[in-house]
């Protein structure tokens, strides 16, 4: 009995966060000992439903964060701030209340050639036999994602399409100037997107559109001079600069 | 409430499984309460918040995503839109052009385009607005230059 085993590593009270699919909530616990043979356990539910959360992040995460490369995203990102978007069309309709219609396989794979379609409002897939609402516009929603949004403003989540008759709402200073150019390059810019991301979880289409568009604002509130034009887009927009 | 907390851990684990997707948004949910958020994103390039990385905090109210979250920079930051003391934000899509299609990733997006592109008209930090409205427009790099190198360079260690 010359060799006494390595005292045994005084557990190290770890607090993790778990999510419990169960309570949909999530809960903390101590793991006391590393490699825990018995699945954690939930406090409320005493179920096993749990799954890991990853901590926060620490300064190395920042560093490694800072000096991380841009991706393609980033690229397509930057060109977004130089585009022109052209303005959603906006026609009226009667049609107040849309009527609830159920799902079906060619409904799907009409509106995406792979029959995937995520509800912009829970960002779940919108599955076959579901309750559903579609939009003038086209956009599809599960029923009862949609409705508690119209009851709020009439306009679909995604396009903006207004969907009831009273225009007596903001954004009716909006003229709608054609620009072909910034369309083409627009549509060219959203089928680089559409490879970056398939299902388009983000909406990050509607993110650049609306970068894009707010970006034309911008230039064309600054420039009510006239010949006054800049293509460089220097930082803080196109400030008047008479002195 | 349910339907909320099921939006919002999507997003956490589309947040998880896409963590390389946007190298320049890091959004990481709070240890207990998946209703608060934390995200780090970097200045835009070209610029006065190039190099800087800054704090922004999210507090997702119960009825998200038909209501916006609220965000506000924990860093200091010398822009337009936003208040010097409180880090509260301008931002249309946070208040009446909110849409439950966003999330919080594409809000940070947002946020990042609102520091490339500062609207002086409608201010929160008026010396700021003020700067570049009167056409100061170096004046206003060179403060937000500044107070970048000051509150949002992670320090040498
Ligand atoms: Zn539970
Ligand atoms: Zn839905
Ligand atoms: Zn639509």
């Amino acid at each position: 009995m010359t060799t006494t085993a390595p005292p045994p590593t005084p557990p190290s009270l770890e607090l993790k966060t778990y999510w419990c699919h169960e309570c949909d909530m999530s809960v903390s616990l101590t793991s006391s000992h590393s490699p825990s043979p018995s699945p954690p356990l939930c406090p409320q539910c005493h179920t096993h439903f749990l799954e890991l959360m990853d901590s926060p992040f620490s300064q190395n995460d920042a560093d490694s964060f800072l000096h991380s490369s841009s991706s393609l995203f980033d690229v397509v990102f930057q060109d977004a701030l130089l585009l022109l978007a052209p303005s959603p069309r906006k026609t009226h309709t009667t049609e107040t209340i849309l009527p609830i219609i159920t799902v079906t396989e060619t409904l799907l794979s009409l509106l995406d050639p792979n029959g995937v379609v995520l509800c912009a409002v829970c960002k779940d897939a919108i599955s076959v036999d579901e309750e559903a609402k579609q939009l003038p516009c086209d956009h599809l929603y599960h029923s009862d994602c949609i409705t508690p949004w119209l009851r709020l403003r009439s306009s679909c989540p995604l396009c903006r399409f207004r969907i009831s008759e009273d225009e007596n709402e903001d954004e009716n200073d909006e003229d709608d100037e054609e620009d072909l150019n910034g369309a083409d390059v627009m549509r060219e810019m959203m089928a680089r997107m559409a490879e970056l991301s398939e299902d388009d979880f983000y909406g990050l289409r509607m993110t650049l559109n609306y970068i894009a568009s707010r970006h034309e604002l911008l230039h064309s509130n600054a420039s009510g001079g006239g010949d006054h034009h800049d293509a460089s887009s220097e930082v803080g927009g196109d400030v008047d600069g008479e002195s | 409430m349910q339907a909320s907390r099921a939006r919002l851990f999507k997003e956490y684990k589309e947040v998880q499984r896409e963590k390389t997707a946007d190298p320049d948004i890091q959004l990481v949910c709070d240890d207990s309460n998946i209703f608060k958020w934390t995200a780090l994103i970097k200045g835009p390039s070209e610029t006065p918040f190039e190099g800087g990385i800054f704090q922004l905090a999210f507090s997702v109210p119960e009825h998200y995503p038909l209501q916006p979250p609220q965000v506000r920079f924990l860093t200091k930051i010398f822009h337009p839109n936003v208040h010097f003391k409180t880090g509260e934000i301008c931002l249309d899509i946070l208040k009446t052009a909110w849409s439950p299609a966003w999330t919080l990733q594409s809000v940070c997006r947002a946020i990042i385009a609102l520091m490339a592109h500062p609207e002086p008209d409608s201010p929160l930090n008026c010396d700021s607005g003020n700067l570049l409205r009167s056409g100061d427009v170096k004046g206003y790099q060179s403060m937000a230059r500044m107070y970048t190198r000051l509150a949002a360079m992670p320090k040498k260690g």
